[in-house]
């Protein structure tokens, strides 16, 4: 194994891994708000991707056809809450498990019937020949992808520190009680953390496209892998961005040097860690509680 | 228990069987055997759901698994050359085993974790399945399984093979009903509406919780080796996420506080499968558009808003309601409200509160 | 029947148990011995740490330190359903009764750890397993019939008045068979009558040869039929003795009635 190889793997893995953790952020986002786990946070990032394609080739500019997707899926998440899990009411937690599978199942339908079941592709952000880093290739949309999730990370962690509407959504995430009793709307909060989940994930799908291909089915795996660095995380914020960084690593390492005829395994790479840590260690790797209050 | 041979509550089962005995037989009906197959051996993966989510309270995304796990394990053993009535109770033990292992940490975990824990092992199941093609042959298939054969006799027929499941499930069906009526049955119900309280009376809550994981886990070998030798063919993809989901499809519109709940589920999504791809089809013009995803997607997400007990209950309330006045109010509600008070309860009486206690809070 | 009491060996000893809660010591260094065959009452004010002293002895909390002995059996550390199959049955303050179930099927359930059909025998109905369902049920009707409650048998529990429920939780505990029953706080919310039903009723429980370990805030009925009394204060075992002489202690008066009239 030579160790350009192995530098390799490790930008693919950082790569995938972003991805990961701005999915990730959206599970930790619902979560803190609304002690749900949302099962359709994958398809949030399949719809945002297949949005963006869709509006690509009805010739808008990938600018505008990315922030157009992203809106849109934010919506699709704020209208989730309101139509479904709001209903609900307190619910059981089966319940509300069973609701956001059935989320995750409509989407994907819907997302056939829109657009078929072949795979599209959103065009490079920019054009440009591959950098060379100690002997690997860095594509221009890999520099995207990273700095991408950099300036989302940076963007969501002053939106929760600076704003009056991130400070609420942090109190509601630390004591929903306390925070009503204080005048805060508990449940447009719930509603903006579905929304932001659903921002979150079409963002990362937008990027990805480019590189790997967009279809209805890509969220299933991307929202799985996205909850596994969301459990490695702690269910916190900036865990849930390193445990995201780390999970896509680890796979792409175990998938690089896994002997040949192996690399079919990697998908379950995710699931062995997720079960490791579940059993072991469910707090995540860096001790945290998982809780609410995670913002 | 003595309420048990009340007439009355022998008539559903009197029913079921004769709509078991006639239905292949029946004049437009009789086209459908190939699916009515397929409706019992999942009616029997989805009873021992059932039994997971309305008395362990728990849901699991990965039962899928055990049913691959039935099938592949029927089918490389009794491709060996061993007699699919050795290779069938290999895979109940060998799925058991698993259950049993990974059973204890899973219930350690609570509510959304836990569904995830399934979902994961359901994942890694379906890839070993996968890649592991040197036994399961793969991507390839596992093709060429023999039919089953007993004393000379095969079931190489829809018909024979048909009788020979839903005895199996009508098995099911009634040891299900036992199970719930028992000691055990009651112990799982006080689990779901006092944990602390269970166990300061004696209930092993873990304990008893593992007992119904490992049960389900086998219902769903034994189905999944009854589909190995139907089918002779076995795919991976029959075995992924869609099909766990499936399964709690059919528990939740069906629901999971009767038996008859998760076979009526399994008949509904099997049966309702085609006609909506065909329907789809006709629609779209011929591109075949996956209508039905979407369908299963609404029913999930508005049986649990409206009707989260599932059709059974409802439709029994309803029954229960024009035959007997005064009309208990909010029986189809998600509150556990007693159905039908007017009725006479037993001892371990037919009639019961939400036991999948989807109570507020 | 004190001279025999005093002979035995206690049936429930503690040694040194100490339960802390982040940096609360809500049960601390507690040596207590129940002797066999007596109502033996612990009052202390609010927060003294009774509950958590229950919670103790049943098992749904570990102690941080010390040692419960239970019979020849030591328990701390053991899980509430094997502690409940040695014997040891209780009630809750805060009622946790099975809403999903009639009256008869709660009480049944009591009867879990005296009885043994598991899944197999159960799915295939074999006669042992019937006959034992039928044994069970008959139990526990009779219990139900101890308590005053076999009328409501096939009623829906969460159906019953409050101090009903307050009774199906006592049957409950009974027919689990227990030789220590912790009642806690069971003349909560009951009415002056109820409060004389239930008097009578623990004085026959004791007579039955079952020992009874209560926490109650209600002094008259502590008062009238404990044998023993035990205040806790503090998460600190304050002072034990006679019903009478916990009235005469000044300490007590003090840290729990307040004034001496309030007994």
């Amino acid at each position: 194994m030579e160790p350009q190889h192995l530098v390799q793997f490790a930008i693919f893995g950082l790569n995938i891994g972003a991805i990961y953790a701005l999915i990730a952020l959206g599970f930790v986002a619902v979560f803190s708000i609304t002690g749900i786990i949302n099962f359709a946070q994958g398809e949030f990032a399949m719809l945002g991707a297949m949005i963006a394609a869709w509006l690509v080739r009805a010739e808008w500019p990938l600018p505008v056809a990315g922030l157009v997707a992203v809106l849109a899926v934010a919506a699709v998440g704020a209208l989730l809450e309101l139509g479904v899990i709001r209903p609900a009411g307190s619910a059981s937690i089966v319940t509300l498990i069973i609701i956001t599978i059935g989320a995750s199942v409509l989407f994907k339908g819907l997302a056939v019937m829109a657009w078929g079941p072949d795979p599209v592709r959103l065009p490079p952000f920019t054009a440009g020949p591959p950098l060379r880093v100690l002997g690997a290739r860095l594509l221009p949309q890999d520099l995207w992808v990273l700095g991408t999730t950099a300036v989302v990370v940076v963007g969501l962690s002053l939106f929760f520190r600076r704003t009056l509407q991130g400070k609420a959504m942090r109190a509601v995430a630390m004591n929903r009680y306390a925070a009503r009793l204080m005048g805060i709307d508990a449940r447009r909060t719930s509603t903006a953390a579905f929304a932001l989940a659903g921002g979150l994930g079409a963002i990362g799908g937008i990027v990805i496209a480019p590189s790997a291909s967009a279809y209805w089915d890509m969220g299933t795996g991307l929202g799985l892998k996205g909850f596994v660095a969301a459990i490695l995380g702690g269910m916190g914020a900036g865990g849930a961005v390193l445990g995201g960084l780390v999970l896509g690593v680890v796979e792409e390492l175990c998938a690089g040097l896994a002997p040949s005829g192996f690399g079919g395994y990697k998908d379950a790479v995710a699931f062995v860690i997720l079960l490791g840590m579940l059993f072991f260690r469910p707090g995540g790797f860096l001790g945290r509680v998982p809780g609410r209050g995670g913002l | 228990m003595s309420k048990l041979a009340h007439p009355s509550s022998l008539l559903p089962y009197g029913s079921l069987l004769l709509l078991v005995l006639v239905a292949p037989h029946l004049p437009g009906i009789r086209s459908f055997r190939h699916e009515l197959v397929l409706v019992g051996i999942l009616a029997i993966v989805a009873i021992g759901l059932g039994l997971l989510m309305g008395y362990a309270g728990q849901v699991s995304l990965g039962h899928a698994a055990f049913y691959g796990l039935g099938a592949y394990t029927s089918g490389v053993v009794s491709k060996a050359g061993l007699h699919p009535l050795v290779a069938l109770p290999i895979g109940l033990l060998l799925t058991g085993t698993l259950a049993y292992v990974v059973a204890r940490p899973i219930f350690r975990l609570h509510g959304h974790y836990l569904a995830m824990a399934t979902l994961g092992l359901g994942v890694i199941v379906f890839t070993l399945i996968r890649q592991l093609e040197p036994i399961t042959g793969g991507q390839h298939s596992l093709i060429d399984i023999p039919r089953l054969e007993v004393a000379g006799f095969r079931f190489d027929t829809d018909l024979s093979y048909y009788y020979l499941v839903w005895a199996c499930t009508c098995a099911v069906v009634l040891t299900g009903r036992n199970l719930i009526d028992s000691r055990s049955g009651l112990a799982l119900r006080a689990i779901h509406g006092s944990e602390v309280a269970a166990e300061s009376l004696g209930v092993d809550t873990t304990g008893t919780k593992v007992k119904v994981f490992v049960l389900s886990a086998v219902l769903g070998s034994l189905a999944g080796s009854l589909y190995a030798h139907f089918s002779t063919v076995l795919t991976p993809h029959t075995f992924g996420l869609e099909l766990s989901i499936q399964l709690v499809v059919m528990v939740v519109l069906g629901g999971s506080e009767s038996v008859f709940g998760p076979v009526l589920g399994a008949a509904l999504v099997t049966l309702l499968t085609p006609i909506m791809r065909e329907m789809s089809r006709q629609i779209t013009g011929g591109s075949g558009g996956q209508v039905e995803i979407v369908v299963f997607g609404l029913i999930l997400m508005l049986m649990m808003v409206f009707l989260p007990r599932g059709l059974v209950p409802g439709l029994a309330a309803l029954f229960r309601r024009r035959a007997a006045a005064p009309a208990p109010i909010g029986t189809l509600g998600p509150a556990p409200v007693p159905a039908g008070q007017a009725v006479e309860t037993g001892a371990l009486g037919a009639v019961r509160a939400d036991p999948t206690g989807r109570e507020p809070g | 029947m004190a001279a025999v009491a005093v002979a035995a060996p206690p049936l429930l000893e503690t040694r040194g148990l100490t339960r802390v809660f982040g940096g609360l010591v809500a049960v601390s260094a507690v040596d207590q011995a129940v002797r066999a065959g007596t109502i033996h009452a612990i009052i202390g004010p609010n927060g003294a740490g009774k509950t958590t002293l229950f919670n103790l002895l049943s098992g749904v909390l570990p102690p941080t330190r010390g040692e419960i002995r239970f019979g020849d059996a030591r328990i701390d550390g053991r899980l509430p359903h094997q502690i409940c199959r040695l014997g040891l049955a209780r009630t809750f303050q805060n009622l946790q009764i099975f809403a999903n179930m009639t009256v008869l099927e709660n009480v049944i359930v009591g009867r879990h750890g005296r009885s043994s059909a598991g899944f197999l025998s159960a799915m295939l109905r074999l006669p042992a397993a019937r006959a034992e369902a039928q044994a069970a049920c008959t139990v526990a009707l009779s219990w139900l019939d101890f308590v005053g409650l076999a009328p409501r048998a096939d009623d829906p529990a969460g159906s019953l008045p409050y101090g009903q429920q307050r009774l199906l939780e006592l049957a409950r505990a009974l027919a689990a068979e227990p030789t220590l029953l912790l009642l806690d706080e069971p003349a909560a919310g009951l009415l002056g009558r109820e409060k004389d039903n239930l008097a009578d009723l623990l004085a026959r429980i004791r007579s039955s040869g079952v020992t009874v370990l209560l926490v109650e805030h209600d002094m008259g009925l502590v008062m009238s039929v404990a044998d023993r009394v035990t205040v806790l204060n503090y998460g600190k075992k304050l002072f034990e003795g006679s019903p009478d002489e916990v009235q005469a202690d000044p300490d007590v008066v003090v840290a729990y009635l307040g004034a001496p009239e309030g007994a």
